[in-house]
């Protein structure tokens, strides 16, 4: 079993298996994109659906147009793979050499690119994660006179006022008078008598007791249909992806920033005077 | 306000004089004129930033590649001018393009109301002219006589291509997480899956990425490397540029 | 380092080949994905996912419902009692034979109807009026009390929750494309246990489509088109993924807003309509009679900048009549007549049924 394990390890930690993976997952997702070009109507619900669904209703369904989303899967978990174990066997061998560098700085600079590995480990972790646990709910409709329940909790939620910004400037001709900007205050009503009001507005979601509230769209959005009762669509999201996301793209730049360090000449003198 | 069709055209004009007094050798006016494009080039993409304010206009990315290949011109200008010129023609056939195939004809939406939608946008200008520009190094560095100088101390016109593309993945890496951010609060998730170009641009990450690791770790004779490099420029224009372009329309000067 | 030069090499000889083939792809907008699907359960329930993503469990009567699904999620199937909104929604419940003894409530007033039936239908009180899509008469509703409401319109959504009335969006944010209504069909007929019909709706559809592509390729020539309207300040065109330019594709037209892609009714610039504009032989507008357009003049007095496109000068100008949007349930009858506008040397002595020439 151990000697399985080592040999399988071995395997993976081949940078030459990295090349060939990484040329792989290019062209399988060049073929995938004149498959995604020729038939988006199949891929187009990914946008709103939890991933398993898809994959278990539209996507094998659909096999001989979403073959490439499966093998792209596949190359992606041996790519993970290939990259962690790399990763992980260097930055063992370079934290055991840790007396060698000298300085934390120098420590840092070589670590740096295994940074930006397991950030991007990091980053695909986050993306998968949020496709695949917690929820996705959309067309939640709020208006003013209804309340409609946040997905999976005890909460209600009713729209209690929408401040809708127009544009009014000569700049961009035929958009006078379209909404450019919108602000929902939002009732959150715990069911026990405690109502709480929380605000959102258009691309500033609001993150609500582990809840992201997002506005996909809202009414009156010009000032023709200024008359029409206001409403809000919500879309509801939970699960850790997103911190995981963001995480990797910290990570990131972190090891981005420390990786670049040597190419400064000023600031490697700075630190060979330290 | 002017009207930022002109400044372009101005701009095409500048690029296309610039070409022109490279071919008759005046190296140094092909310079000014290379500047001056740039500056018209920048004069557009800000007036039409400031008209469609907050929000964004789809498919600039044509009309600002130009830009950013004037710009990495003349910052390797700064360096080694014989380098820096090679990429002059190709500046100017990227500005002649968009007038001809402009794709710039949608409305903006309102979803491009976020700093991130603008973050996108440029950062991914500036990694396609550091690709493209890195291709056409790695393309004069293949076909010189240079090609096979093996010594050991390397220069400009030998490297300078896998510098270029080193930057133009950093770019494109931050170019891809703006883009993730604003799909994640304008739409709720990483990815919206409504435009086949975030498949192409993944693929094009991956294509350097590959490249990164060969370079940095040194596992291919640099002329190999420079082949990589200028096949990753085709993948660029096929894959990311050519969706980018419309359908082929007379120019109209705005009066 | 040679496996990898020789895994670069067939890397580069694959893509050549994938862009080899890369034009054996269909151009655009083939294939369902989970808008309007319909995915059987067993024992005879269905989930069904209307145009914006909504799912539905359909129940067989007598039959319990599965854990999952909230009250408002559940639809009694075959479904007796509906209210509709949507013109081609009329149109398909026609083509599966229910339309008489389903339909009992819509909302739009009995003159604004094209269809005979549902004006006679009004006329005898059999189909409520249940106001306007954007002010529904809820008492109305709740004494209609259909099993189902066909809605467009996703505000009606909370209400329609209250009173435990399931409402199915049939419109989808994005244009639909052919394989899209087709599937429409299907999942409308879902509802009604009319499985059958829809297939063979499709099959009939597929087999008109080939057809016409056939004939059409004995035509010298492919006529340029382009469908949409310029309004005062808005200029709105069908994108290529809409099913109407994939009509006039498959009837041998070239449609020249073919680079455009979203949703139906698509806002352009100007520019952009005039570059295509400039070049079109036939225009189709989306107004029709019913608001008083009959004939080119009337268009460009309503908009003076259509006088500059070569339709209005030297080419052809066609209006929808009314009762097109209400005929889905004839789109082989509408694929034939938009073949015989492109290339009427093909169609000798063809009448309109659903479109206006504008003289």
């Amino acid at each position: 079993m151990v000697n399985l394990a080592r040999r399988v390890w071995n395997f993976f930690c081949d940078t030459d298996l990295a090349v060939i993976l990484q040329l792989a997952v290019c062209l399988n997702l060049l073929v995938g994109y004149f498959y995604f070009s020729a038939y988006f109507p199949v891929f187009r619900p990914l946008t709103y659906m939890m991933l398993p669904d898809w994959l278990r209703t539209v996507a094998l369904g659909n096999l001989a147009e979403t073959w490439w989303f499966f093998t792209f899967l596949l190359f992606m978990v041996a790519l993970g793979l290939n990259m962690f174990v790399c990763t992980t066997d260097k930055v063992a061998k370079i934290i055991s050499n840790f007396s060698a560098y000298g300085s934390g700085l120098r420590f840092m600079m070589r670590l740096s690119p295994h940074l930006i590995h397991y950030a991007v480990l990091l980053i695909l972790l986050g993306h998968l994660t949020l496709v695949t646990v917690g929820t996705n709910s959309r067309n939640n409709i709020l208006r003013l006179d209804s309340k409609v329940s946040l997905p999976g909790s005890p909460y209600h939620l009713q729209l209690k006022k929408l401040e809708v910004r127009y544009y009014n400037k000569d700049a961009m001709i035929g958009y006078q008078g379209r909404a450019i900007d919108a602000t929902a205050d939002i009732a959150v009503d715990d069911g026990q008598g405690q109502t709480e009001i929380i605000q959102l507005g258009f691309n500033r979601p609001c993150w609500y007791k582990g809840y992201a509230l997002h506005m996909d769209e809202f009414l009156p959005n010009s000032t023709e249909s200024k008359r029409q009762e206001p409403y809000v669509n919500l879309i509801v999201r939970t699960g850790p992806g997103l911190k995981i996301f963001l995480a990797g793209v910290l990570l990131f730049l972190i090891g981005v920033v420390f990786y670049l360090w040597q190419f400064f000449p000023m600031l490697s003198v700075r630190e060979q005077k330290a | 306000m002017p009207n930022e069709t002109n400044i372009f055209y101005m701009a095409v004009i500048c690029y296309c004089l610039s070409a022109g007094t490279l071919w008759l050798r005046w190296q140094g006016l092909s310079f000014v004129f290379l500047g001056l494009g740039l500056l018209a080039n920048a004069g557009y993409a800000l007036l039409r930033m400031i008209k469609s304010w907050p929000l964004l206009c789809l498919y600039q990315e044509p009309f600002l590649l130009p830009l950013g290949l004037a710009a990495v011109t003349l910052w390797l200008a700064r360096l080694e001018k014989s380098i820096a010129v090679k990429i002059i023609p190709l500046t100017a056939m990227m500005a002649i393009i968009p007038v001809f195939f402009p794709k710039n004809f949608f409305l903006p939406f309102l979803k491009s109301h976020t700093i991130f939608a603008h973050l996108f946008l440029f950062l991914g200008v500036a990694a396609r002219s550091c690709f493209l520009a890195g291709a056409v190094l790695a393309g004069a560095f293949l076909f010189s006589r240079n090609g096979n100088n093996a010594g050991r101390v390397r220069s400009l016109g030998q490297t300078g291509f896998a510098d270029l593309l080193i930057w133009g993945y950093v770019f494109l890496s931050l170019g891809l997480f703006a883009g993730a951010i604003w799909s994640y609060i304008g739409w709720g998730t990483l990815v919206v899956w409504e435009d086949p170009l975030i498949i192409s641009t993944a693929a094009v990450w991956f294509l350097y990425s590959c490249f990164l690791h060969l370079h940095l770790n040194a596992r291919w004779p640099l002329k190999w490397r420079a082949g990589f490099a200028l096949t990753g420029g085709v993948v660029v224009l096929l894959f990311i540029y050519w969706p980018e372009i419309g359908k082929f329309q007379l120019p109209g000067v705005v009066w | 380092m040679k496996k990898i030069g020789s895994a670069f090499g067939w890397w580069a000889i694959a893509l050549s080949l994938v862009l080899i083939f890369s034009g054996c792809q269909p151009r655009s907008g083939g294939g369902v994905g989970a808008t309007f699907s319909v995915r059987e359960l067993g024992e005879g329930r269905k989930e069904i996912i209307d145009g914006v993503g909504r799912r539905f469990l359909l129940v067989p009567a007598g039959k319990a419902a599965l854990p999952g699904y909230e009250s408002n999620q559940i639809i009694t199937i075959p479904v007796r009692r509906v209210g509709a909104g949507v013109s081609y929604d009329i149109g398909a419940m026609r083509y599966l034979g229910v339309l008489s003894e389903s339909l009992v409530g819509v909302t739009r007033k009995e003159d604004k109807w094209g269809s005979l039936d549902v004006k006679a239908g009004m006329k005898s009180g059999r189909i409520a009026y249940l106001g306007e899509a954007n002010a529904i008469d809820y008492e109305k509703l709740r004494t209609v009390a259909p099993d189902v409401m066909l809605i467009w319109d996703k505000r009606l959504i909370p209400k329609l929750n209250e009173l435990k009335i399931p409402g199915v969006i049939t419109t989808t944010p994005m244009a639909t494309t052919i394989d899209e209504r087709l599937q429409y069909f299907h999942f409308l007929a879902a509802l009604f246990g009319r499985e059958e019909l829809a297939k063979k709706y499709a099959e009939g559809i597929r087999a008109k489509l080939a057809e016409v592509k056939k004939r059409a390729m004995s035509a010298s020539r492919k006529p340029k088109v382009i469908w949409g309207d310029i309004y005062q300040k808005r200029v709105l065109v069908e994108p290529m993924n809409a099913y109407v330019a994939q009509l006039v594709e498959a009837a041998g037209g070239d449609y020249l807003f073919d680079d455009v892609r979203g949703v139906s009714c698509l806002e352009i610039t100007l520019e952009r309509f005039f570059s295509s504009g400039l070049e079109a032989e036939i225009f189709f507008t989306y107004r029709s009679p019913a608001m008083g357009i009959d004939s080119k003049q009337k268009l460009i007095t309503e908009n003076p900048r259509l006088a500059d496109i070569k339709p209005f000068k030297t080419g052809l100008v066609y209006c929808p009549l009314p009762h097109f949007y209400e005929s889905l349930e004839r789109l082989d009858e509408i694929i034939v007549e938009i073949a015989a506008i492109l290339h009427p040397q093909l169609y000798q002595g063809y009448e309109l049924k659903f479109f206006q020439k504008l003289d």
